[in-house]
């Protein structure tokens, strides 16, 4: 659910599907890139690296609602209700797919293709069907059980705008407990770090200030 | 009635000794004099005018004129400057000219000089006069008459002083407005007056000079030249001072200026009752928190209670301290199981939700090789229980969803449960942090006691508290016993000055009415010498108002008299007064009187005769009457008085001056 969720808010809308493979013949958009998905699920799972990269965002020139939203997501309890901890792979944050996927595939929703040739670096590629697309409308109006993961999953979209898969890796990378969490490890929360941060934004005198770097 | 007859009068009524009254009179200042007239004569001398006639006979002019006690007549042609006289005269005393007096008269004027004895005081007025106006105007005063003879400045050689000196008419006028009421003693004289801002209005000299230069007889004022504001009356009362008035006005000033004493003594008693309550109050409440501060240094009197105290409090905040890690430790263990339990059933909800969505979306392709998925496959799983992907059998009855809903139930009571936990854990840990706050304080507080005891600074405290208690003590029972009091006063000052007052008031109002008769008879007879011989009888009232009553006639009143008759019953008025006053020995009317040219109301010469006759007697009987009176015709003067000055022009046909 989380999956077709994230695939249909962040794929690309396609103007036709692609020919010579018949089951892409109702494809409506594609999210181009295992990376990209491992790494937006990554974002969806752990609010409190939503909130440091929305800090992130703000110091680069964002603006001051940014802020106020990690604010709002680092003081609820999202952190720890919301958070589902990922295994650091040899790509970063990992978790095989295939399961989920297979359902979405079976009931024909997204259908996963392989891009490359043998021997080369393989890409995959998920592909949104006209019924995919459906069903994840159906979710977002009419069961509110997924409301949380909607609304997430359209703010993660946003912020990984215009980012490809190896990109939004090196920015996660970025957060220390990110990269020094040894491979096969569930990553650590960073939401200590994160209302640190907060603070030195939030202090008095302090909250236009922007690091000289991105000033 | 003498001073010593009112206070034998007060004495008796009010129980007093007469010497206590007599003491108390004495310390007011009364003198036995005080209650005789006040003296208030005036008595013309010499008026001396000098100046330069732009008419014929043209040229400069100087002429003195003196008067003697009695009767002086004026006696000249008309237009002859015999009016002028009087006018001259008023100028000077009247410190202000009537409108009366001719503009170009006034234009050859130059100097005016009028000497007279004013309540005993030789004055010599002196004023400089061009082009009509006075642009100099002097005052002497002289120990005698002849110092003033010729005085033009101040003499000190002879006792000739200037009393008063003014540049301008209006500044003069008020300067000798001053002078004359205080010589004469005489008081301003107040009316009602809708026109006046403050809705009264006053009356000073000018009003009461109206008495002395009688208006002509067609005028309708008895008394004075204004019939504005009941001035008659009030010029009768204040010509007509009643027995002990005097007296009786210096009781009530001195009445006036012990209540105003009192009333001021009062007030300053009430600030300083005001000031010293406050100030105890203060010394009150001083007294209070020092022996509230001392009552707890009492508390504390060792250092060994102090330990004491110091070790049972170390061990409470201790207690409390761990209670309160204890409590946080809860708290957060606790809140991390509601977070469990929150996610669990976010977790069961999800999971339902997402089944439920899949399984009613028909299966159209293997997940593993893709192969599809056709409708026999779809038909077989919904009819026969047989997987539409591997062909297993598979049961989709109720034990699941049963499972399921338990499982939801399950995550809520725990949800349920662990949000009750958490929110108990919060308020146990707020309270314990509350709890170890205080414990904290407490231990502060004895810690701080207990180096202030080893330090000294409590047993100084104590001297100091102890000192000062008693300090207190002292002013606030000092401050109890200061004697002031709120009492009204009622000293034998203040009982002898009522019981004077009351006294006089009552002698005033029962003599009041015999003088008033005197004054009717007189009038009457007076008029009647005067030549109104059909008069039978007169009635006058306080206000003035004069009732005439002729033989066999009704009721009259003054104004619908005659101009003849009303002069007459308005000379008869003044000398009534006069008289009256003379015989009761109480200030009146100063004697000196200015009738302009009788004869002019006068049809028969018979009738001037008389009048003339029964002035030159009347003056003749009246110690210190001075009339003035002017006529066209002096033949009859010349006639008719024997024993009057008559002042006449130098020549047959010349002006008076």
């Amino acid at each position: 659910m989380r999956l077709l969720l994230i695939i249909s808010t962040a794929a690309v809308p396609m103007s036709r599907p692609p020919a010579g493979d018949p089951a892409l013949s109702d494809a409506v958009a594609v999210l181009e890139s295992q990376v990209r998905l491992q790494k937006l699920d990554f974002w969806v799972r752990n609010p409190d690296f939503v909130a440091n990269e929305l800090i992130n965002e703000y110091e680069a020139g964002g603006d001051s609602d940014l802020l106020e939203l990690a604010q709002a997501i680092i003081d609820s309890d999202e952190p720890d209700v919301r958070r589902y901890p990922m295994m650091r792979f040899l790509f970063g944050a990992y978790e095989p797919l295939d399961d989920a996927l297979a359902v979405l595939r079976s009931a024909h929703l997204v259908v996963r293709r392989k891009r490359g040739s043998a021997g080369r670096v393989q890409r995959h590629d998920y592909y949104l069907t006209r019924s995919g697309s459906d069903t994840a409308d159906r979710i977002v109006r009419d069961l509110p059980v997924f409301a949380y993961f909607a609304e997430r999953t359209r703010l993660v979209a946003r912020l990984a705008d215009g980012y490809r898969g190896t990109q939004l890796k090196d920015r996660q990378y970025q957060q220390e407990e990110y990269r020094n969490t040894p491979i096969g490890e569930r990553i650590a929360t960073i939401a200590p770090q994160v209302r640190e941060r907060l603070r030195e934004h939030v202090a008095p005198g302090r909250r236009d200030q922007r690091p000289a770097s991105v000033a | 009635m003498s001073t010593h007859d009112l206070a034998t009068r007060i004495a008796v009524r009010t129980g007093l000794p007469l010497p206590e009254v007599e003491r108390v009179f004495e310390e007011l200042g009364l003198s036995p004099g005080a209650a005789t007239a006040l003296p208030r004569p005036i008595q013309l001398l010499s008026l001396r005018v000098a100046g330069n006639r732009s008419v014929e006979p043209l040229g400069r002019f100087e002429r003195e004129f003196r008067f003697d006690a009695g009767l002086t007549v004026l006696a000249a042609d008309n237009l002859r400057g015999k009016t002028s006289v009087f006018e001259m005269i008023t100028w000077c005393l009247r410190g202000s000219p009537r409108s009366n007096l001719q503009g170009v008269v006034r234009s050859w004027l130059s100097r005016l000089e009028c000497d007279a004895v004013v309540a005993g005081r030789p004055l010599g007025f002196r004023l400089t006069l061009n082009a009509g106006e006075m642009v100099e105007g002097v005052v002497l005063s002289a120990a005698s008459a002849e110092s003033l003879i010729g005085a033009q400045t101040a003499r000190p050689g002879s006792g000739v002083v200037e009393i008063l000196r003014a540049a301008d008419q209006d500044t003069f006028a008020a300067r000798v407005e001053a002078l004359m009421m205080e010589l004469l003693h005489l008081e301003r004289l107040d009316y009602v007056s809708s026109r006046a801002a403050a809705g009264r209005a006053s009356f000073g000299w000018p009003a009461y000079f109206g008495a002395l230069y009688l208006p002509p007889g067609g005028e309708a004022a008895l008394l004075g030249d204004l019939v504005v504001g009941g001035l008659a009356g009030r010029l009768l009362q204040g010509f007509l001072d009643l027995p002990g008035a005097a007296l009786l006005t210096r009781l009530k000033t001195a009445r006036e200026q012990r209540d105003e004493a009192d009333r001021a003594a009062d007030d300053d008693a009430a600030r300083m009752r005001h000031l010293l309550e406050s100030q105890r109050q203060t010394a009150m409440r001083r007294l209070e928190r020092a022996r509230s501060e001392l009552a707890e240094l009492a508390d504390a009197t060792s250092t060994a209670d102090i330990l004491a105290a110091l070790s049972a409090r170390t061990a409470s905040a201790v207690t409390a301290e761990a209670g309160l890690r204890e409590a946080r430790e809860t708290y957060e263990a606790l809140r991390w199981q509601r977070r469990v339990d929150e996610k669990r059933l976010n977790d069961v909800l999800e999971h339902e939700a997402a089944r439920l969505l899949f399984h009613a979306l028909d299966p159209q392709v293997c997940p593993r090789c893709e192969a599809p998925i056709g409708p026999a496959r779809r038909a077989a799983e919904r009819f026969s229980g047989v997987c539409a992907v591997c062909i297993e059998p598979i049961d989709r009855g109720a034990a699941d969803h049963a499972d399921t809903e338990a499982a939801e139930q399950e995550a809520r009571w725990r949800l349920t449960a662990s949000l009750d936990a958490e929110a108990l854990a919060a308020k146990h840990r707020d309270e314990v942090v509350a709890y170890a706050a205080d414990r904290r304080r407490e231990l502060a507080d004895v810690e701080r006691l207990l180096a202030a005891a080893q330090g000294g600074e409590i047993e100084d405290r104590r001297r100091s508290l102890l000192n000062e208690v008693a300090r207190l003590e002292g002013t606030v029972a000092a401050w109890e016993s200061l004697p002031v009091s709120a009492e009204p006063r009622a000293d034998g000052v203040r009982v002898v000055l009522d019981a004077a007052v009351a006294i006089l008031t009552d002698v005033q109002a029962a003599a009041s009415d015999d003088l008033f008769d005197e004054l009717n008879t007189d009038i009457a007879g007076l008029a009647r010498g005067f030549g109104f011989r059909n008069l039978d009888h007169v009635v006058i009232d306080r206000a003035g108002r004069l009732q005439v009553f002729k033989t066999g006639g009704p009721r009259e009143w003054f104004r619908t008299q005659s101009p003849g008759e009303r002069l007459r019953l308005r000379i008869a008025v003044v000398v009534a007064l006069l008289r009256l006053g003379h015989r009761h020995g109480v200030a009146t009317h100063p004697g000196l009187l200015l009738i302009d040219s009788p004869r002019s109301e006068e049809v028969q010469d018979d009738d001037a005769a008389a009048l003339l006759i029964a002035l030159e007697q009347l003056c003749a009987e009246t110690p210190g009457l001075q009339i003035l009176v002017t006529t066209a015709d002096e033949d009859l003067v010349r006639r008719t008085l024997k024993r009057s000055a008559v002042i006449t022009p130098p020549g047959p046909g010349r002006p008076l001056w």
